[in-house]
């Protein structure tokens, strides 16, 4: 390890340029691991962040809550079995306008009950209360200079809605959550459309599932936002090309220590010849690939971490912890076994060549 | 006679040559007592690294035996070699061969384990006191080698092997850095196996050898 230190030291400015870009790599491999756990957020937040532990939707819902519908029966027989436990789920996307403009704003409206276990937290403002034409809006929208108490106009009812509260995080869809009480959601729907049904999209339920009500499908929160459309495709292409990107940075610095080391053979033709093992020389060479792979994840992570801080609230880019260790970690074994390849060759060097000037 | 440090006896070993084996060492005896300093001279490619190789448990002869202190060696297994050059010999090459990126004491504490203070006193003795903590590249041709010298005392193997160590030093510190090797051999009673070329310093030596076809020869 010393003896690793003192030459990375020593020609620091070679190593400095490998660490370059390995830092920049890395920093590009966890720009993408933040971006799919970003996006991932923007498409399912809104349902990620719900206390529901699982949803009853109607059969042939092919899981998605926005094509779900239940009877009247059938609701009323998950009212009895759960009581508090459940609460009604109604989601439509639509379109939202200032009251003073005609530009349209995409949002997914979540239609709930206000003193249900789904009425949202809010940072600002009031939660909803039992009456019709309130809003509790995503932050996203205050960046479209939609502020606390202004009445907004649903675009294809035209019915008016009181801004009373701002939450965080909740997107659906790639689309900033609305949250209107189910008495509210149905008001717009009748206005929007005469041949309207009024029907429970789905139930959220907290806890533990019991019997089963005929007609319908339960699902648990992680099959439902799997199911969320575009959710699985975009979280499978990001998350291949971060484990991509992590493996080839693994494999450059395999590459990089190679060359480095052929030109080292004398080097370790001597060390051998004057009586240090293939062990130490071999333990050389990985912990060198080691300080430079953990050093080089270390800094990219800094430099994400810093950078997350710095990106707007509007951009999908989120660094769960967890996922930033995996891939880190990752990393450095994947370096530390290509550097195997460095080691193989260096214990096949013949000392007896230092004698007899074949080296010079 | 003195005590055996390094005895050789009947050591043959052959390379391919194309499609003919050529022989480069053809019974070769070879024995050196502590206190002893002795060069092996002979033209290029007369086996002088060969033999020198085997002495220094690099290579492995054909037949033969090798002994150091008294001790059969031929026969161990690789990792024992390695060991054994570590304890038992100390190596002198051609251009000294310091690794660059150590300071010209830590060639000696780093790579062998050496004691500092004994390093120190050890680069006294050769002049090269001042030199301790510069790397090799800022050293001269002289200063590089008597480091190589002193890392080849430092573990106080009973066998030295220096493999041409005046090639690439001008006549007067070639001759300085031979009389080094003769005073630590006779000082210390250590045995010195030195193949050369330069005929200028065979008059510090005890005894030389002639490598002619793979025999050596007493001159």
């Amino acid at each position: 390890m010393r003896l690793a230190w003192k030459e990375l030291t020593y020609n620091w400015k070679k190593y400095l340029l490998v660490e370059i870009i390995v830092i920049l790599m890395m920093f590009m491999v966890l720009f993408l691991s933040g971006l799919v756990s970003g996006l991932g957020r923007a498409v399912s937040s809104g349902i990620e962040t719900m206390d529901a532990s699982a949803f009853v939707l109607g059969k042939d819902s092919e899981k998605l809550i926005t094509v779900s519908s239940l009877t009247d029966a059938q609701y009323k027989k998950l009212q009895d079995e759960y009581g508090s436990r459940q609460t009604p789920l109604d989601i439509q996307r639509a379109y939202l306008q200032k009251a003073s403009s005609d530009k349209k704003i995409d949002v997914t409206y979540f239609g709930i009950d206000p003193a249900g276990f789904l009425a949202p937290k809010t940072y600002a403002g009031t939660g909803l209360s039992a009456g019709k034409g309130e809003v509790i809006l995503d932050d996203a929208f205050q960046d479209k200079g939609i502020k606390l108490g202004d009445t907004v106009e649903d675009s294809s009812s035209g019915v008016k809605l009181k801004v009373v509260g701002f939450t965080k995080d909740k997107m659906y869809g790639h689309v900033s959550v609305a949250y209107v009480s189910v008495d509210t959601f149905d008001a717009m729907g009748e206005r929007g459309n005469p041949m309207y049904q009024k029907a429970v999209h789905a139930v959220a339920i907290s806890g533990r599932l019991a019997a089963h009500v005929k007609g319908t499908e339960s699902y648990t929160k992680a099959q439902i936002v799997e199911a969320l459309p575009g959710y699985k495709a975009e979280q499978m292409t990001i998350t291949m090309v971060e484990w991509l990107l992590m493996a080839i940075t693994a494999v450059i610095i395999g590459v990089f220590f190679f060359v480095i080391n052929m030109q080292k053979e004398q080097e370790f033709g001597v060390m051998k010849a004057i009586g240090t093992s293939t062990a130490k020389v071999s333990c050389t060479i990985v912990s060198q690939v080691f300080l430079i792979a953990a050093l080089g994840a270390a800094i990219a992570c800094g430099l994400a971490t810093a950078m997350s801080a710095a990106l707007p609230a509007s951009m999908p880019f989120y660094l769960v912890p967890a996922q930033v260790a995996v891939v880190l970690v990752a990393f450095v074994a994947v370096s530390i076994l290509s550097s195997l390849a460095s080691v193989a060759r260096v214990a096949r060097i013949d000392p007896a060549k230092v004698i007899g000037g074949d080296f010079q | 006679m003195s005590e055996t440090i390094l005895g050789m006896s009947g050591i043959v070993k052959s390379y391919a040559d194309g499609e003919e084996q050529r022989c480069v060492l053809d019974h070769v005896n070879l024995s050196v007592g502590a206190g002893e300093l002795v060069a092996v001279v002979g033209p290029s490619g007369s086996g002088k690294s060969t033999l020198l190789n085997i002495a220094g448990m690099m290579l492995s002869p054909d037949e033969g035996d090798v002994a150091i202190c008294g001790r059969a060696v031929s026969h161990l297994p690789q990792r024992a070699w390695t060991k054994l050059r570590r304890e038992q010999i100390g190596f002198i090459f051609q251009n000294h061969q310091l690794l660059p990126y150590l300071t010209a004491e830590e060639q000696l504490t780093v790579m062998l384990g050496a004691d500092r203070t004994a390093t120190r006193e050890l680069f006294g003795e050769l002049g090269i006191a001042n030199v301790a903590t510069k790397h090799p590249a800022q050293l001269s041709g002289g200063e590089r080698q008597r480091v190589a010298i002193a890392r080849a005392f430092a573990t106080n193997a009973r066998l030295i092997l220096a493999d041409e160590p005046t090639a690439s030093l001008d006549s007067e510190r070639g001759r300085q850095v031979v009389q080094m090797i003769r005073q630590e051999a006779h000082q210390r009673n250590k045995a010195a196996v030195m193949v050369t070329h330069d005929q200028r310093v065979l008059d510090l030596v005890d005894r030389v050898f002639r490598m002619e076809d793979g025999k050596l020869i007493a001159v």
